[in-house]
């Protein structure tokens, strides 16, 4: 009788453990069962749609970092947007840089149905997240062209790293720039737009401030941010469905290119340095804003959805 | 380089545990013996204290040998323990993991310190036990330069208000004890154990978030313990 029920209690007890997937070696562990290189594949389904568009629309979010309740929501409302091209999310997927961390929150964005990209935020560098990121995203910093727009996504959380690592990477800058310039001496003006999404903007204590003028010095070298670029006057964004204060931030920017930057974890629209290059700068998910940007080919509309 | 050192370690400090284990069992029979010789002479004073202050150095030896697989602090992990209170169901391990490199990174080691507790214990047979449920919290530590305890000097302060490198770890579990001998004197005691755990910054993550499920927090850890008594 006793034996019997030792043996019904080690028959349940293994059952128990042989049932279930909740091993677990380390907070910080690295692991290759999440997703695997999503921004590659992620930058070739948009660079395929976006042949020959010539309105792109994309949403922007940021900061989604232990907020899975709101991301959900956001989720769930871009999928319901039908005119989206692609979703871009300025870092901080995690907050400590916690596997499990990244495991969350990469399958929350993996419900978008559009395309989307991310770049690595200053919290997904604790600890081991940085080389989780690497795993699951791929490099820290890239391009793309959609269409007539040329889409740069830098690193730009230097406080993170060594000097010895460059944050911003200039020599990824130049080599860039001359890849889009070669692309426009080939095929005039089949480039007009630049896009540069990053973490954090020059002015940040994030950002490596002591280039924060080459940075922008390079920047501007971009189709769409020289010196000639024409720039939005009053009667341009008078019907645009946007706050005063943000038309006020935007008279007198580019209109063929600009930044989008989270990190500050408020609404905030800057033109860092007095340069006329617009920074646009999203609150954390929590304040459930979503930036959502239509680039047409005589510049773009910006407009503030809640969710 | 940097990798074959930390195995290196890893190793000798393996075997210092297995060492040490064994001299505290030899020690323990001797004690034994001396105790016997004791009871048949006179007893002196000196004697007594000497004994006593014996006793109670041994009580500073560990006589729990650990091996454990998974639950957060290592791949493997390997350790002492020590039990001590009411039916020595109070117990403090001390745990070296070992994290092998897996994707990226180096291969990482950590240090845990865990007190437990079995309130309750049920008994099948003279053999078999078992302690329906263990109590711990556990501290764990990892050994890698990318983690500090409190911000480094590169950040302002206040930056994270968190320390990267320390884990409270609280966990819930159950063991099956055995005994392996059973004459009246020595009785070493083989115990398979497992551990369901989650750890401060988890449970930070869950407790504003309904979307997260319980189960998204937990790690599963099992493992063996050998008790010398």
């Amino acid at each position: 009788m006793k034996t019997n029920r030792l043996k019904i209690f080690l028959f349940l007890f293994l059952c128990i453990l042989t049932g279930c997937d909740q091993f677990r070696y380390h907070p910080y562990e690295n692991v290759d069962n999440i997703a695997t290189q999503l921004t590659e594949k992620n930058v070739s389904v948009i660079e395929k749609n976006g042949r020959g568009l010539d309105t792109i629309r994309f949403a922007f979010i940021s900061d989604t970092q232990r907020n899975y309740d709101d991301t959900r929501k956001a989720v769930d409302y871009l999928n319901s947007c039908t005119e989206l091209d692609f979703v871009l999310h300025g870092g901080d997927l995690t907050d400590f840089g916690l596997t499990e961390e990244f495991r969350w929150m990469t399958k929350e964005l993996c419900r978008l149905k559009h395309p989307w990209l991310t770049v690595i935020g200053n919290h997904d560098f604790l600890g081991t997240g940085e080389h989780q990121y690497r795993t699951i995203y791929g490099p820290y910093n890239y391009s793309l062209n959609v269409g007539h727009l040329h889409l740069v996504c830098l690193n730009t959380n230097s406080r993170e790293q060594e000097y010895s690592i460059p944050v911003p990477d200039f020599h990824f800058l130049e080599d860039d720039i001359k890849e889009v310039q070669e692309i426009n001496a080939e095929h005039p003006d089949s480039i007009t737009h630049t896009v540069l999404m990053m973490h954090s903007c020059p002015g940040d204590e994030q950002f490596n401030n002591n280039v924060a003028i080459p940075f922008m010095v390079y920047v501007r070298q971009y189709p769409g941010l020289e010196k000639e670029a024409s720039v939005f006057t009053e009667a341009d964004i008078e019907s645009w469905d946007i706050s005063e204060e943000d038309k006020k931030a935007i008279v007198g920017t580019f209109r063929y290119g600009f930044v989008i930057n989270g990190h500050k974890h408020h609404h905030d629209l800057i033109q860092a340095l007095n340069y006329n290059c617009l920074f646009y700068g999203i609150p954390h998910i929590g304040e459930r804003e979503i930036f959502y940007f239509t680039i047409t080919p005589d510049g773009f509309t910006y407009e503030v959805k809640y969710f | 380089m940097k990798s074959n050192i930390s195995k290196i370690a890893f190793c000798h400090i393996l075997i210092a545990l297995v060492l040490c284990c064994s001299v505290q069992k030899i020690s323990a029979q001797e004690n034994v013996v001396e105790a016997d010789s004791i009871a048949n002479k006179r007893v002196t004073k000196y004697q007594k204290r000497v004994a006593t202050a014996r006793e109670h150095w041994m009580n500073l030896l560990p006589n729990i040998s650990i091996v454990q697989y998974a639950g957060n602090i290592g791949f493997v992990s390997a350790g002492l323990g020590w039990d001590y209170g009411k039916h020595d169901r109070w117990e403090t391990h001390l745990m070296l993991g070992f994290l092998p490199k897996m994707v990226m990174n180096d291969d990482m080691l950590t240090l845990t310190i865990r007190e437990s507790i079995c309130p309750w214990e049920v008994k099948f047979n003279d053999r078999f036990s078992c302690n329906p449920a263990t109590f711990s919290l556990a501290l764990n530590t990892v050994f890698n330069d990318e983690f500090w305890y409190t911000e480094t000097e590169r950040y302002p302060g206040d930056y994270y208000r968190f320390s990267s490198k320390m884990r409270i770890q609280l966990s819930i579990g159950g063991q099956i004890n055995f005994m392996l001998k059973d004459n009246k004197m020595m009785t070493d005691r083989l115990t398979f154990y497992y551990d369901v755990s989650s750890f401060d910054l988890a449970i930070i993550s869950y407790v504003p978030n309904k979307r997260l499920e319980f189960k998204d927090i937990l790690a599963l850890g099992i493992g063996l313990k050998y008790k010398f008594y």
